[in-house]
């Protein structure tokens, strides 16, 4: 069976297409913003279009970066599961309007084609709720739907799920692992995962919360935006200051990311790579708290040569400083893309789905 | 979100360019408007808009809906030319010659740039998928640059309550050299009737009156110094009465009360006129009967009202900052209506319809309403971001937090 999965980003739409479980693409492709200016679901018909060179597409799947509360697992996209999302859109304001527009545009040119939506908020559905409230007026939270959430689910759920299976091909293990899931993307994310429950997450009610990003700032006094704004900025300039003018970029005076700063040895770098690795290193102890102890850590994401810096990190300095080199399952890579990982999980959820569609009204 | 904006922008700025250079080859002179009606009704259609309506008056109106029931934005142009004297022209007025930059033609600057800009900004956050919270309204009025903006009060009165759309906030499309202005001074023009049986003393009546009313200096509310013109003295007979009518041209400053003024003017002339014989005078602003190219017909009052918003209102704010934000200039400041017959629906919307109101287009006030006029191609370009910008900023869903590309 083939598998189209859509990313739709803001800045362009990526698309690859998978045979089964073979872990490279078919073929990928995507659209930069400067040719989505007519309508953007011809640029979707287009990858439609181009994978079926390939053969009938068996199921397609869409990363959908925000679901709530409401979606725990992946979805079937039908039209009311599209509602619900739309109602959701002031909480994800750029992406889910972007992957609604791409759902919507695979059902209207290949209405048979099932289209799963994979969330990456979903992994975070359950996060205690501890963890999840902020220390604010519970009306107004209530009232804004504002709580916690991780962004990069889709890779922390598979790097967790890889780590324990590795785990208990050494051994059964007593108790639920726990695991630090470290995923390496332009904004980086930190996750404390007990067995299959995520417990702790450096990301907040959006991801501007946690650890620096390439141009976002991360953990902020919280006072300083209302600051910044009494100085003659205003809250658009503020926000671009603090998600598009911040971070590692920031720090470093120029763009940067994360593999260049964990990898190329410039001292103009210095400062993003110091105040990064810190920043890591208060989460994995936070996210450690949390659970408890820690029993392995997971790395995934774009960023393999960071990763590699991070894996060294782990065990030589924060594994060997404070937790005596007792690290009991080490530190797993995970080396699936996360589109493969998208295609995986909608074809683990294709029984229940193909069942449920036979079912499901026709989206309008 | 700004650079995704921009990067759009960047690509529609021909289909923009191209949008303005249509509209200005068509001609529209008051209350001829239809064929350029037309084109706008397309070209909306082309940007995506929820609703689009041509109401009675002959105004065309697009409604991209927002989540909500507010607040919205009405973005207004008007579509309508101001007369002109060809002759003066080196280039021919609706050749929509597109050099030096520069789009040539009547109305470029006043104000098809302005609407083409305001029409794209639409179709730019619609592309961009950014969700609206309140409704965006474009409006492409009629008749506005004769007295009355009766095209306008069609719109406020009738139109947009029918659609059940209030607007909080109206940016105007008007030449502002992309800055934001925030108001201008208002004229009025006024008749005053002298009558009498004894035609001697009308005639001297009425030339005391004429000489008196424009040779003084009228002080005007706030201190400043009111201009006054006599425009035109005529005569004429009926039901046994001599009548004189004494055409006045005022300029209004923002304080100042149409009421008052008349009442002012009533006294002044009143005194001059029966120190000259038994003669009786009235004061009236001049009024005029106006057929839109609907067939619709209304009166209009000569009075086009000062206005000002607060240049400290969360309107001006909040525009100030988002076009900032957005790395576009946002230098305040307010029309000068330095040649007869400029002005906009600022007053209509800011004081009969307590709409807070400003200006941002990318014309060009210094050649409007004069021969050759132009509009910037890039300006038009950049009014179309800088107007999404501003659209964004007042009825958008916000975006606080969220990158684009890091997530």
């Amino acid at each position: 069976m083939n598998i189209l999965a859509f990313d739709p980003g803001r800045v362009r739409l990526d698309y690859s297409l998978f045979r089964d479980a073979e872990r490279k693409p078919i073929i990928t492709g995507h659209v930069p913003e400067p040719d989505m200016t007519a309508d953007p679901a011809d640029a979707v018909a287009d990858a439609v279009g181009s994978a079926l060179n390939y053969g009938e597409i068996g199921l397609c799947v869409v990363r959908v970066v925000f679901g709530g509360e409401a979606f725990k697992t992946c979805a079937i996209a039908d039209w009311l599961v599209l509602e619900r999302l739309h109602e959701m859109i002031p909480q994800s304001p750029l992406h889910l309007p972007r992957a609604i527009e791409t759902v919507r545009a695979v059902m209207r040119c290949r209405p048979e084609i099932p289209v799963v939506l994979d969330f990456e908020t979903a992994f975070f559905a359950g996060l205690p709720e501890r963890e999840t409230v902020y220390a604010i007026d519970p009306g107004l939270s209530a009232a804004l739907r504002l709580r916690r959430y991780g962004y990069h689910g889709i890779y922390h759920r598979a790097a967790c799920h890889e780590a324990a299976h590795k785990a208990a091909n050494r051994e059964a293990p007593a108790s639920p692992l726990r695991i630090l899931s470290i995923c390496l993307e332009p904004k980086p994310e930190v996750a404390a995962v007990v067995g299959i429950r995520p417990v702790y997450v450096t990301s907040g009610s959006t991801p501007l919360e946690g650890l620096p990003g390439r141009t976002s700032c991360g953990d902020l006094d919280p006072s300083l935006p209302g600051l910044l704004m009494r100085r003659e900025l205003g809250p658009e300039r503020v926000d671009e200051l603090l998600t598009k003018e911040s971070g590692l970029s920031a720090l470093a005076g120029r763009m940067t990311d994360l593999d260049e700063i964990l990898t190329v040895d410039d001292p103009s770098l210095n400062a993003a790579r110091d105040y990064f690795l810190y920043r890591l290193l208060q989460a994995c102890g936070a996210g450690a708290a949390a659970m408890g102890g820690l029993d392995g850590v997971a790395l995934s994401g774009r960023y393999r040569k960071a990763a590699g810096q991070i894996r060294e990190w782990v065990v030589s300095s924060f594994a060997e400083r404070f937790l005596s080199g007792k690290l009991r399952y080490g530190v797993t890579m995970l080396e699936a893309s996360r589109d493969r990982i998208m295609a995986d999980d909608a074809m683990g959820t294709a029984p229940q789905i193909l069942a449920r569609i036979k079912d499901a009204a026709p989206v309008p | 979100m700004y650079r995704m904006l921009k990067a759009r922008r960047d690509a529609m700025k021909d289909d923009v360019v191209g949008f303005a250079q249509e509209l200005v080859r068509t001609p529209s002179p008051s209350f001829q408007e239809r064929g350029v009606a037309a084109i706008v009704e397309a070209g909306m259609k082309s940007a995506g808009f929820d609703n689009i309506f041509t109401d009675d008056a002959g105004n065309v109106i697009g409604v991209m809906y927002g989540r909500e029931n507010g607040p919205n934005l009405l973005l207004l142009s008007h579509m309508d030319s101001c007369p002109h004297d060809a002759s003066a022209w080196k280039r021919h007025p609706f050749s929509g010659e597109i050099s030096d930059g520069r789009l040539w033609g009547l109305s470029a600057s006043d104000c098809k740039g302005g609407l083409a800009a305001q029409i794209f900004a639409a179709a730019l956050l619609r592309r961009a998928i950014l969700p609206l919270q309140g409704s965006l309204i474009v409006a492409a009025t009629v008749a506005e640059e004769k007295w009355g903006s009766i095209g306008v009060r069609a719109l406020m009165q009738r139109t947009l309550p029918a659609l059940g759309l209030e607007p909080a906030y109206a940016v105007l499309g008007e030449p502002t050299g992309l800055g934001i202005y925030y108001g201008h001074d208002g004229w009025m023009e006024i008749d005053a009737c002298i009558r009498g049986a004894n035609p001697f003393h009308v005639g001297d009546a009425a030339e005391a009156v004429a000489r008196r009313l424009g040779s003084r200096p009228w002080a005007a509310e706030g201190g400043k110094s009111a201009e006054f013109h006599v425009q035109n003295l005529s005569y004429a007979q009926s039901e046994g009465l001599r009548r004189a009518t004494i055409r006045m041209a005022r300029r209004l400053s923002v304080p100042e009360n149409v009421a008052r003024v008349l009442e002012q003017v009533k006294s002044d002339a009143l005194e001059v006129a029966t120190s000259t014989g038994a003669v009786a005078v009235d004061v009236a602003v001049h009024e005029e009967s106006q057929m839109l190219y609907t067939g619709h017909t209304t009166v209009a009052r000569h009075v086009l009202s000062a206005w000002e918003t607060d240049p400290f209102c969360p309107l001006m704010e909040r525009t100030r900052h988002a076009l900032s934000a957005a790395g576009l200039e946002a230098k305040p400041g307010k029309w000068r209506l330095g040649k007869a017959g400029m002005g906009t629906a600022g007053g209509v919307l800011m004081r009969d319809f307590s709409v807070p109101a400003i200006g941002y287009g990318p014309g060009d006030e210094d050649v409007a309403h004069g021969p050759d006029e132009y509009a910037e191609t890039d300006a038009i370009a950049e009014a179309t971001l800088g107007t999404a910008v501003i659209a964004h900023a007042l009825v958008g869903v916000p975006v606080y937090g969220w990158t684009s590309d890091e997530i």
